[in-house]
């Protein structure tokens, strides 16, 4: 399978409906974050799971994607998943330069932190890893890159790898301003997630609260918004303001 | 006004959308069972069922005068035990060699074959016995015996050949009634020397109630050719005469005693008068008891008693001149001895009249004892008289089936009477029994159904978080969204976990038509195998 194909699998920038579920839940999430950061100096969030395959990237990209995209603030998504890395994949960019090399002062900021189709969103992508993974992660110039994203952006993303079998994304956690959690309905096991509340108890100051993922499929059918019947006017909202056809995010 | 909400206990919208996210934990065991149960058919030899219906008949033939004699409780049974005994007597080792042998099976060149090499490595049993065994191990589990209605016995005969269903059941109930005959004959004969014993006994006890009977009889005719004169009209009439006699015997007495005074005046001492006698006063004495006795029963019949006081008259007038002249004779005055002869024929008179009341006495009590002991009589008469009919019918009885036993031994061709009668004869059975498709496809479904529905339970009790609720709970923090899957974005996870549901569907189908087409290609080269070598057993 060829890199472009199995990019298109996963790209933010295509295929994409604002007007999509997916979409309306996030700008609800967000909104439901921006509120909550007014008071609370919330600027850099990091997304983690109990385990692999729970959706954090794809929230990750997504919750990026439209504080950029609807909200017009300036956002950056880190990739911190050293091991497993997924944004390079959403954000249709190479692997390097990332994280790993910033963190081993091998580019700079400003090099790492790589433009998007959309002006607002930036992505530092997890690097390519050369060293063994206990050695990947330094904390110091993590905190040092999350100090520079403080003064870069209105929003930060930080896609960790999986809290129970990784130790990085706790340290990772020590410097970020907030935590969301992620589980994966119908999937995600009880004592997984009752290890992660363990692992998070001392960090629960900056818990703020979890998402579901794959609310669809497994919650009852009224999380389900095909339930609800509303659904956009097609004809009318294919033309936008400025008289061109908007067929996708990417389109806009 | 508070107006409760009102939950339903299932939500159907619910059940249908958790069905359509486990469609696969469904559709792959349902699949699934189809799958083998097409697969089944396919590879099932087809079996095909033919049987005749016989009706037990070991109750009927036998006369009801003789039923308790001949068949025992125990024998006679209830109905589900003699279908059982005939189930287990056609399973039985002898039965199913015979049949087999009916049916040439022992003959089969693979059951010869066989039967040589065992017979090799058993001398003590012969190839011959070795393939009567094989033969009839191979048919038993292929004949079944069931009732039916309520008076029919099934015997079915399952086979992968419909020509060899046919023969087999045929064979069985052929073999069944010729058994039977076989035994019916052997029991006629048996029954026949019983019968002669038992015509010899029952002849004896006819004689004996005949005998008792007769002898009955002739009390009874005896004791009413006794003259007895009393009927219910004369009873009255005999008891006045009684009464009668009585009075005249008192009178009599006192006549005698004052007699006796007046000789014993006459004679100056207290001697009693002589007793005079002669062989005329004798006679005399006898003529007058006879005539007090016909007076008697002349008052008895109601007839003018004229004639008779007249000759009771006569002869008492006769004796008296007699007992004159024979006192007369005596040394006294006379006197005395007319007194003497007044008291001797007071005496015989009086001896007359007592004769006449012990003989209307006599009649008055046979009567009373005839009429009391009369419906005793008639109830032993009546008795005996039974006693001699039953007698006499089970002897008839008993000759009658001693005749039928030896006219059914002589025709030994007639299949009255025999134990089983034959209602339908086996045919040719047009369409197997067995696989039943639908029974099949429906069993396919209820399982297949079954199984995704125990699936889907057992997935679904696992600890997985499955409710916002739930999550909230276990994590201790509020669910902020629930995001669905973007529309078009492969689900998480490997492909093979993603699609595990349609790939093993796919690999079912895939398998079960792969199947299909091997199983084609090897039907298309098969030879016939187990029907030919059938047919050549059976000789067709």
């Amino acid at each position: 399978m060829s890199p472009a194909k199995k990019d298109r699998t996963r790209s933010l920038f295509r295929d994409t409906d604002l007007d999509s579920p997916v979409f309306t839940e996030v700008r609800r999430l967000l909104q439901m974050l921006q509120q909550q950061a007014v008071g609370a100096r919330r600027q850099i969030y990091m997304i983690t799971s109990a385990g692999r395959g729970e959706g954090k990237s794809t929230i990750t990209g997504l919750l990026a994607f439209v504080a950029a995209r609807i909200f017009s603030k300036r956002t950056i998504v880190v990739d911190g998943d050293l091991r497993q890395p997924m944004q390079h994949h959403l954000m249709d960019l190479s692997q390097g330069p990332g994280l790993f090399e910033y963190m081993h002062g091998r580019a700079t900021f400003d090099r790492v932190a790589r433009p998007t189709p959309f002006t607002t969103l930036r992505v530092i992508t997890a690097g390519r890893v050369q060293h063994p993974m206990g050695d990947a992660y330094r904390d110091g110039a993590f905190r040092n890159l999350l100090a520079s994203l403080r003064e870069e952006c209105d929003f930060a993303f930080v896609d960790s790898a999986p809290i129970v079998p990784v130790v990085e994304p706790m340290l990772m956690a020590e410097h970020v301003d907030a935590i969301l959690t992620v589980v994966m309905a119908g999937q995600t096991s009880i004592p997984a997630v009752r290890r992660l509340r363990r692992l998070l108890e001392p960090l629960q100051p900056k818990l703020v609260g979890t998402i579901v993922n794959n609310a669809s499929r497994a919650l009852p059918y009224y999380y389900e918004h095909r339930y609800y019947g509303y659904k956009p006017d097609r004809r009318a909202g294919r033309k936008v303001p400025d008289g061109t056809t908007e067929t996708s995010a990417w389109g806009g | 006004m508070d107006i409760k909400p009102q939950h339903t206990v299932i939500d159907l919208r619910q059940l249908l959308w958790q069905a359509r996210a486990d469609i696969w934990v469904i559709v792959l065991p349902l699949t699934t069972a189809f799958c083998v149960a097409f697969v089944f058919l396919a590879v099932a030899v087809p079996q095909y069922s033919s049987y005749g219906t016989v009706a037990p008949n070991d109750q009927a033939n036998v006369s009801p005068g003789l039923e308790p004699l001949v068949h025992s409780e125990e024998q006679r049974g209830t109905r589900a035990v003699r279908i059982a005994e005939l189930d287990s007597r056609i399973h039985g080792r002898s039965f199913l060699e015979a049949v087999a042998r009916r049916l040439g099976l022992h003959r089969d060149p693979e059951i010869v074959r066989e039967s040589i090499l065992a017979s090799q490595a058993r001398p003590e049993l012969s190839a011959g016995d070795f393939a009567a065994r094989k033969a009839a191990g191979r048919i038993a589990k292929r004949i079944q015996v069931s009732p039916v209605s309520n008076a029919y016995v099934r015997i079915a005969a399952f086979a992968e050949d419909p020509r060899f269903a046919q023969a087999l059941a045929t064979a069985v109930v052929d073999q069944l009634i010729e058994a039977s005959r076989t035994e019916k004959l052997s029991e006629l004969g048996a029954r026949s020397g019983f019968s002669e014993e038992q015509i010899t006994i029952y002849k004896d006890n006819v004689r004996k109630a005949e005998e008792a009977l007769r002898r009955h009889q002739e009390s009874m005719i005896s004791r009413s050719l006794q003259n007895v004169p009393i009927t219910e009209a004369t009873l009255a009439a005999a008891r006045t005469v009684l009464r009668g006699t009585d009075e005249e015997i008192a009178g009599l007495r006192n006549r005698i005693l004052a007699g006796r005074a007046a000789w014993q005046r006459e004679v100056g001492n207290d001697s009693d008068p002589p007793v005079l006698g002669s062989s005329r006063a004798s006679s005399l004495e006898g003529q007058l008891e006879d005539f007090e006795v016909r007076l008697g029963m002349t008052l008895l019949s109601g007839t003018d008693p004229t004639a008779a006081k007249l000759r009771i008259g006569t002869a008492r007038q006769s004796l008296y001149e007699e007992y004159q002249v024979l006192a007369a004779a005596l040394p006294l005055s006379s006197a005395a001895r007319e007194a003497a002869a007044g008291i001797a024929v007071d005496r015989g008179e009086l001896r007359s009249l007592g004769k006449k009341r012990r003989t209307v006495s006599g009649y008055i009590n046979t009567f009373t004892s005839t009429q009391q002991s009369r419906p005793r009589e008639q109830l032993e008469l009546e008795r005996l008289q039974r006693e001699v009919e039953a007698q006499r019918g089970l002897l008839l009885t008993l000759q009658r089936e001693a005749s039928s036993s030896q006219l059914s031994e002589a025709l030994e061709v007639s299949a009255a009477g025999f134990r089983y009668r034959i209602i339908e004869r086996p045919q040719l059975p047009l369409a197997p029994f067995f696989p039943n498709k639908n029974q099949v496809l429906l069993i396919a479904l209820l399982a297949g159904t079954a199984l995704g529905i125990g699936l889907v339970l057992l997935v679904r009790s696992g600890p997985v978080l499955r409710t916002v609720e739930q999550a909230e709970e276990e994590l201790g923090l509020r669910v902020l969204a629930t995001v669905p899957r973007a529309a078009g974005w492969p689900a998480p996870g490997s492909f093979l976990r993603t699609h595990w549901g349609a790939l093993s569907t796919a690999a079912v189908i895939v398998v079960t038509l792969t199947f299909f087409a091997v199983h084609a290609t090897l039907s298309s080269e098969r030879k016939p195998g187990s029907r030919a070598r059938v047919h050549g057993a059976l000789g067709r």
